[in-house]
């Protein structure tokens, strides 16, 4: 849809929010749970490689590869898929790799604030600009996720002052704000580029296989 | 070209930055695993991937250690930058033992003095009196300030009553037991005889306080009738006797005598008596009145005495408890109750465990009071990563060890035969502390393990007796008695000489079912020469 025609649709219409939550027909359902599940299983095979740091002082440096994804789903399938990625993905790396789930899977739903905020607004993903904008959005958004997760381990997990602030922030700063802001665009370029060049490519290759098969 | 490039710079920019960033950060990745494979030789599969092993990364950690006790005389302790925690010393020699003999477990054929010298040095640096070293001694470090040297029972101030004062005396367990252990597993590991009637002096001194009043008369619950040990010397904690009855076991199994009797009343006292409302064990009961400085860690003097000390946080009088006593005592008396330790463990999870996040979380040390201020709280953590590895809980002690090491860095020597983890922005004492524990939670073989015996034949299987230590790394090295086989998986750095003893052929090595050569003779003894590379060997 180009920019022009989206605004000329009520932001709070019901036609807007479906299309923007990409549910406006069950063929748009399913696939969004598509993109949210391949999301998922990449998240979970993310979390599966050491996750390499570097300490600087008390500042831990590094990237988490898997966290990107979160906002990337957001920025290519809208705020349910942006959510979804973020609830689910996290709930089941700790379900599986780590065998728990923390303070009642609230932290998770935090994920999912992120992955739902960056998919509130639209992105051209072959456009630089706009992917800066995404790299930005997600950032800005990863901190209001930061703020929401020392609140919640501070009032709802009950942790000290000190352990948030050291094991919990600080490093989810230090890593988070370099992931989502240097993986988040490229992934959203490689998975537009998927989309757009190498899956057509292929499906055409296997069409001509097949042309010639028969 | 250009254009695409032209329309792609800010994706190449951020590649760019990302490429470098994620460079720059990448000290901190596992180490290096050992080389496995399985082997077919005379019928008979050797698979390697079936034996225990250590990694690259224990072997650094150990070495590491090593230099902080070899570099320096046993009465200097500048090595590990303890000032400010110079109370813990004692402790961090003896678990670091402990952690020691974990690995020498796990490479039994492999007993040159590259391990029993550093063992030993342990030892000697636990034992430094005031007599023999006068203000370096561990004694004046750590007890110098006290007046332990006055005490008596039972008035603790009256010389007319018995003698129990002393740093090597009757109610110092907290030094004895883990004295005692320490020569104890020397001996099991390496079997020299030389501690062996220090081991029995001690053992005999606990079981005349334990069953007599002190002057020969048999007494039920002993000279403080409650069939434990003090320390301080006027409280008993369970985790300290706990480490004086697992080296009972220990001795028990190793002489094939039956002193754990001695231990009857006072492990019921322990399990009766002090524990909490949830039946976890408390942190210390009094059993005198204290005279003089009191350094009981957490615990406050109870209104009434004999009784549980009691929390300080709080005036209603309730006991004072830990996750770091309840996680040693559960790890050390697992062997002599273990379905008490094995009930009680996801209870002590539950009621200590804090949850950081999915992938890390700490122990609070006390769940009464459920902060994080000081070094106490991160006690509990550490004793609790050694039960879980001991329960098969790995999930829990992955989760621990993140807390605990994420936020050090890997520091490895140039070499890359050292390394440890850079405490320095928090503590430096940490290092040696963490090094230890980095061994001691990770390798193959528990506390539980080790209080077993080695079978008298062991000592006269084919064994490594010296070898050109400093460049090689052996993961594993054990005799096989049933296939009559030495099984060595090895890596070597440099050419090195590896000596055998106790083989009554002349032996041949095998890698990959073939054989690669046989070792030449050198009096009584066998040498095994090999080039650099990574082997997994069957020598026969």
């Amino acid at each position: 849809m180009s920019l022009q025609k989206a605004k000329n649709i009520h932001i709070f219409s019901k036609e807007n929010l479906l299309q923007k939550f990409h549910i406006q027909s069950l063929k748009d359902v399913l696939i969004t749970v598509l993109y949210s599940l391949i999301a998922i299983v990449c998240y979970l095979l993310l979390s599966l490689l050491p996750q390499p740091y570097t300490m600087v002082g008390l500042f831990k440096f590094g990237i988490i590869p898997a966290l990107a994804l979160i906002p990337m789903l957001g920025a290519i399938r809208g705020p349910l898929a942006g959510f979804a990625t973020g609830y689910f993905g996290p709930f089941f790396v700790d379900l599986i790799l780590n065998q728990t789930i923390i303070a009642s899977t609230i932290p998770y739903f935090i994920y999912g604030i992120l992955g739902f905020l960056v998919g509130l607004a639209q992105y051209q993903l072959n456009d630089g600009k706009s992917l800066a904008k995404l790299a930005i959005l997600s950032t800005l958004a990863f901190l209001l996720s930061v703020i929401l997760l020392a609140v919640i381990a501070l009032t709802i997990q009950q942790i000290s002052l000190l352990v948030v602030l050291g094991y919990v922030i600080l490093p989810l700063l230090t890593m988070g704000i370099p992931s989502v802001f240097l993986l988040t665009p490229l992934y959203s370029r490689l998975w537009h580029f998927i989309l757009n060049n190498a899956y057509p490519y292929v499906k055409n290759l296997l069409g001509k296989l097949k042309s010639r098969t028969d | 070209m250009l254009k695409q490039l032209k329309d792609n710079k800010f994706v190449i920019g951020v590649l760019i930055v990302t490429i470098i960033f994620s460079g720059i950060t990448f000290n901190n990745l596992p180490g290096a695993q050992p080389f496995k494979r399985v082997q077919t030789f005379n019928g008979i599969t050797y698979d390697f991937n079936e034996y225990p092993s250590l990694n690259d990364e224990q072997i650094a950690l150990f070495n590491y250690l090593r230099r902080l006790i070899t570099t320096e005389p046993e009465n200097s302790f500048a090595n590990w930058n303890a000032e400010g925690f110079t109370g813990f010393l004692h402790y961090l020699f003896a678990f670091t033992d402990y952690a020691f003999s974990s690995i020498f477990e796990t490479t039994p054929g492999y007993r040159t003095d590259y391990y029993s010298e550093t063992a030993y040095q342990l030892i000697e640096k636990m034992n430094t009196t005031i007599a023999e070293f006068g203000n370096d001694s561990i004694e004046h470090i750590e007890w110098g300030r006290t007046n332990y040297d006055e005490y008596y029972w039972p008035n603790a101030t009256d010389p007319s009553g018995l003698y129990t004062g002393g740093f090597r005396g009757p109610a110092n367990i907290m030094w004895t037991a883990h004295y005692t252990l320490m020569e104890t597993l020397y001996e099991r590991s390496f079997n020299t005889s030389v501690f062996v009637d220090e081991i029995n002096s001690f053992v005999n001194d606990w079981n005349n306080s334990l069953t007599t009043d002190g002057y020969g008369n048999a007494t039920v619950g002993g000279i403080w009738g409650v069939g434990l040990i003090p320390c301080e010397p006027y409280i008993v904690f369970s985790q300290c006797n706990s480490i004086a009855i697992y080296c009972t076991e220990l001795y028990d199994n190793m002489f094939g005598t039956s002193y754990m009797n001695m231990w009857d009343y006072g492990l019921d006292f322990i399990n009766t008596v002090m524990h909490e409302e949830y039946g976890l064990f408390i942190d210390g009961y009094f059993i005198q009145e204290p005279i003089g400085f009191s350094g009981s860690m957490g615990s406050g003097f109870p209104s009434t005495i004999p009784g549980p000390a009691v929390n300080r946080f709080f005036d209603d009088g309730r006991a004072a408890e830990s996750s770091y006593s309840n996680a040693w005592t559960l790890t050390f008396l697992e062997y002599t109750q273990p379905e008490k330790t094995a009930a009680d463990y996801p209870l002590f999870l539950e009621k200590y465990g804090a949850d950081v996040t999915g992938d890390q979380m700490y122990m609070y040390n006390s769940f009464n009071h459920p902060t994080f201020e000081s070094i106490m709280d991160m006690l509990g953590t550490l004793y609790t990563c050694v039960l879980a590895k001991q329960r098969g809980d790995f999930n829990t002690l992955q989760r621990l060890r993140n807390f605990l090491y994420g936020s050090y860095n890997k520091v490895w020597s140039e070499n890359r035969r050292e390394m440890y983890y850079d405490t320095s922005s928090l503590f430096t004492f940490l290092q040696p502390v963490l090094a230890a524990l980095g061994i001691w939670s990770t390798t193959p073989i528990t506390v539980r393990d080790l209080a077993d015996a080695r079978p008298a034949a062991f000592w006269e299987y084919p064994f490594i007796s010296q070898a050109d230590d400093d460049k090689i790394w052996v993961y594993y090295a054990e005799y096989d008695a049933i296939n009559s086989a030495f099984l060595l998986n090895i890596k070597v750095d440099q050419t090195a000489n590896i000596i055998f003893s106790n083989f009554d052929h002349t032996p041949q090595s095998y890698d990959g079912g073939s054989l690669t050569t046989y070792l030449v003779p050198s009096g009584p003894d066998y040498i095994l020469t090999l080039q650099p590379g990574s082997y997994n060997l069957v020598i026969v």
